[in-house]
């Protein structure tokens, strides 16, 4: 018998996250049964990229060729087309509302009127040179009732709608665009990345619980609340590991890849009794003596900067009133989850218990799924199977036009 | 209730300091053009000193007592724009220093942050001034952002020394002249804006300190307006005359560009509000304009002063200085330095002070001060957060202040992360006063 299965091969889900630290193409694959499998992954280390947006894009070209060149071989196939992640400080999120009256004779909601409301609740008022990423619809309301999923069929005056609106500097998403593009590759859709890792981590349950999901990345930290299985609250701060790094260099006056390297080594989130009056002596190269290296101060720099991280979530969440909603807790991911003692910290101040985020409801290359910082790039092939299935389920297989700035909103997530 | 005027202590109020005069000590270039500044409004009671680390600078300056440090050091040249250099030469040339200082119960500082000698000069002369028993005041401008991040830096480091040594601080930010000038002001113009505002500053303090007011200043209260954690203190002075001057000072002040506008008293911690006039001057007069100011910068600590004056005309001159905690260093730096009057820190978020780490240690300091931080106060300012909460269980133990430039380094190419008005790109433990050592 041949072998026909690459003739009937579902179509390529590729993730691909420019992130800071390093540019990760992640390939998936639907099955015939429609379970979603990892099948290939490629990285680089990322050079051209500061708090999570490209600032030097030759490099980052060349960072981004690389890993999806090496995620081409891992997975032996050919990419043609991208979900791609996108991030940075200027990436806010907002709930609003729509309302729209129902006006026909027998009251009953119908296709229209939903269409109507969520018009309504997408014409909103953002800066002239931001564009909206994600319109999520979060629940109707038909009058007084609260919290309806579908409407549709429904007797009421009034109908409403929930919306999180996530937008951002349109410039800045066309950069990342205009690169991958550059590479005579289709972006299949933007996906801002800290919804990308909430959807890599999170379960049905836990989003139906209220879970707060923080990546801690290289240049930046982005967070995600989902409460009652929708999204609550997103937002992005452009503070990373590079400023743990560079708060090192400053207080132990070494150099910034040194720090990074004394932070992997000595690091920790939690600065105590047991930090003190330690101590590092670099081994002596070309017979030249070292000075000692103070890690007590080393941990007493990086444990403030973490805290204040999330002392500053907390804040941010805390006003918008989800705190304590989140009773699923808290899940890390991005490189910073490796940081020891990063999920005591995160329990200390967020008083909710901590855990790290693993990647779910996907399988295939197991060590992939471990690591912390493949979240981002995970949950984008997780997206990006989402809209494929919505595609086929509407029986279209139209693909979404290359991307522009009218773009259809991706609604369901 | 912090926002009701407090009148000060006036019924023991004594002006100490006008007898013995007021010793100013102009450090660097702008420092001696502020002294200038000064020099030229044939004030009395004040005598001049400068101290450069730059040798031909100190040779042109006109002022006859001078003092040149870094000879050895720099071998004549000039710390040129290196604060660590200046602040070592500073260092060596201690009892010089100390010379300048001796017999003067009041010393104000100038200098304009930055640059090598005034950004590494000052804080020495400031420690050195405070060990010899007086009370200092420190005057300094703050570079124009277009002087680069270079020296943004390097004076926010200085400042942050000077703030932990000197009893007060007043820190104008060049940057914010330009709001008082249009595009075709030039930069000596816009220099030469900053140093009458330093010394109208100086001026008002002086005479805060010195003349008999209607509502006394204690030396107690200035600090309380001059000192603690504060990046920026702003300074307006507005001069009406006639009948409705009153309305016509509070419009003039709330439309300050220096006050950007109200802005600054919304969000001043403290405000000391200084009233000027003739004999015409009421208490209701005072009371209808604080009323009016305390509504507006809700929650601050308010100082009032008056000051009647012999004058034939009807000119009032309201000087307001206003402190707001913003910008980077937003933390509340523990000042080693025995505070002299227990009321100094009222105002402040400080923690408690510990009494046993507190006044007893620090005359006998000499090198770069550093809070002793208890586990207690250790523990209150790593949970000084945005939410004030609680949570590590972290002893920093003293840690050396970096007084070296902090670049911007990998973020060279990005905007800063500024949030709420703190640049967070600076490191953590710096704006939170943690000095490691
Ligand atoms: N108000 C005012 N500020 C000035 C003037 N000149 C410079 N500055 C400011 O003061 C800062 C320090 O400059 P200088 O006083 O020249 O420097 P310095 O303290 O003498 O230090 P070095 O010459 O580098 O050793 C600058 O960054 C300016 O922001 C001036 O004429 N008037
Ligand atoms: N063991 C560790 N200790 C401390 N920091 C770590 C550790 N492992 C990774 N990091 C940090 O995590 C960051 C990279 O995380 P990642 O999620 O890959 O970033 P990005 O998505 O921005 O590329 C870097 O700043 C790196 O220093
Ligand atoms: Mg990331
Ligand atoms: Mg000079």
């Amino acid at each position: 018998m041949f072998d026909l299965r690459f003739l009937e091969r579902r179509p390529l889900i590729v993730g691909l996250e420019i992130g800071t630290a390093k540019v990760c193409a992640m390939v998936g694959e639907i099955n015939a049964e429609g379970a979603l499998t990892i099948i290939g992954i490629g990285q680089s280390p990322s050079r051209g990229v500061r708090k999570g947006e490209i600032v030097e894009p030759a490099l980052a070209e060349e960072d981004v060729r690389a890993a999806l060149s090496e995620a081409e071989h891992s997975a032996d196939v050919e990419i043609r087309s991208v979900y791609l992640g996108v991030s940075g400080g200027h990436v806010v999120g907002f709930n609003n509302r729509g309302v729209q009256p129902i006006v026909s004779r027998d009251r009953e909601i119908g296709e229209d009127d939903v269409n109507d409301v969520i018009r309504n609740a997408k014409a909103i008022n953002i800066p002239a040179e931001h564009y909206v990423v994600h319109a999520i619809r979060q629940h109707f309301s038909v009058d007084d009732q609260d919290e309806i999923r579908d409407p549709v069929g429904m007797i009421g005056g009034r109908l409403e709608v929930e919306m999180h609106v996530i937008h951002g500097r349109t410039n800045r998403f066309q950069n990342a665009i205009r690169l991958v593009k550059g590479m005579h590759l289709e972006v299949e859709d933007i996906v801002f990345n800290g919804l990308a890792s909430a959807l890599g981590i999170l379960t049905a349950e836990q989003k139906e619980l209220g879970a707060l999901v923080i990546d801690l990345g290289a240049g930046a930290t982005e967070y995600v609340v989902y409460a009652r299985g929708v999204v609550k609250h997103t937002g992005v701060l452009a503070v990373g590991g590079d400023h743990v790094s560079q708060d090192i260099a400053l207080g132990l006056k070494v150099p910034q890849g040194r720090a990074e390297k004394l932070k992997f080594e000595h690091g920790d989130a939690i600065f105590d009794e047991s930090a003190k009056g330690l101590t590092h002596t670099p081994p002596h190269e070309l017979g030249l003596p070292e000075r000692p290296l103070n890690i007590e101060h080393l941990r007493c720099v990086m444990s403030l900067r973490l805290q204040e991280t999330f002392e500053i979530i907390r804040e941010e969440v805390e006003e918008a009133g989800w705190l304590n909603q989140l009773r699923g807790g808290v899940f890390i991911c991005g490189g910073g989850a490796r940081v020891p003692r990063i999920l005591e910290l995160a329990e200390r101040v967020f008083e909710l218990p901590a855990f790290p985020g693993h990647a779910r409801g996907i399988s295939g290359l197991a060590s992939a799924l471990d690591q912390p910082e493949f979240s981002t790039a995970i949950g984008l092939v997780k997206f990006g199977a989402g809209q494929a299935r919505k595609k086929n389920n509407r029986g279209s297989l139209r693909r979404l036009a290359s991307w522009s700035p009218a773009r259809i909103f991706s609604n369901l997530i | 209730m912090s926002s009701q005027p407090s009148a000060g202590a006036s019924a023991n109020f004594a002006p100490p300091f006008r007898a013995s005069g007021a010793r100013v000590i102009a450090i660097g270039r702008a420092g001696a053009e502020i002294a200038a500044a000064l020099q030229e409004t044939g004030t009395t009671g004040f005598t001049y000193a400068v101290v450069d680390s730059d040798g031909s600078a100190i040779e042109s300056t006109a002022f006859p007592e001078k003092l040149f440090v870094g000879a050895r050091l720099t071998r004549g040249f000039g710390a040129g724009g290196d604060p660590e250099l200046a602040r070592t030469a500073a260092d060596e040339e201690t009892p010089a220093i100390r010379g300048l200082c001796q017999g003067y119960p009041l010393i104000f500082i100038v200098a304009g942050l930055g640059g090598g000698s005034g950004t590494g000069i000052a804080p020495v002369v400031a420690r050195i001034a405070r060990e010899t028993g007086a009370s200092v005041f420190a005057f300094v401008t703050a570079p124009f952002d277009c002087e680069g991040t270079r020296r943004q830096q390097q004076a926010l480091l200085g400042l942050h020394r000077l703030k932990t040594v000197a009893d007060g601080v007043l820190c104008l930010p060049n940057e914010k002249l330009l709001l008082l000038s249009d595009d075709r002001t030039t930069l000596v113009d816009a220099f030469r804006s900053g140093r009458e505002h330093l010394r109208d500053a100086v001026l008002c303090i002086w005479g805060l300190l010195t003349r008999p007011g209607l509502l006394g200043v204690s030396f107690a209260d200035i600090c309380s307006v001059l000192r603690g954690p504060n990046q920026e203190s702003a300074f307006a002075r507005v001069m009406v005359s006639g009948p409705d001057r009153s309305d016509r000072a509070m419009a003039a002040l709330l439309n300050h560009p220096l006050l950007t506008h109200g802005d600054t008293l919304r969000r001043a911690e403290s405000l000391l509000v200084s009233f000027r006039a003739g004999h015409d001057l009421g208490m209701g007069e005072i009371r209808r304009i604080m009323d009016e100011l305390t509504s507006k910068s809700d929650g601050a600590r308010v100082v009032v002063g008056a000051e009647i004056r012999d004058q034939a005309d009807t000119e009032l001159t309201i000087s307001v200085m206003a402190s707001t905690r913003q910008m980077v260093l937003h933390e509340p730096v523990e000042n080693p330095v025995a505070d002299r009057s227990s009321n100094l820190l009222a105002a402040d978020n400080l923690p408690a002070r510990d009494v046993e780490s507190g006044p007893a240690r620090t005359a006998r300091r000499l090198a770069p001060p550093a809070p002793n931080l208890t586990p207690e106060l250790a523990d209150q300012l790593l949970s000084q957060s945005p939410g004030g909460r609680r949570s590590g269980r972290k002893k920093p133990q003293q840690v050396p202040l970096p007084f070296e430039v902090v670049t911007k380094g990998r973020f060279e190419k990005c905007e800063p992360t500024v949030r709420r008005g703190n640049n967070l790109d600076q490191p953590t433990y710096l704006r939170r006063g943690i000095i490691l050592n």
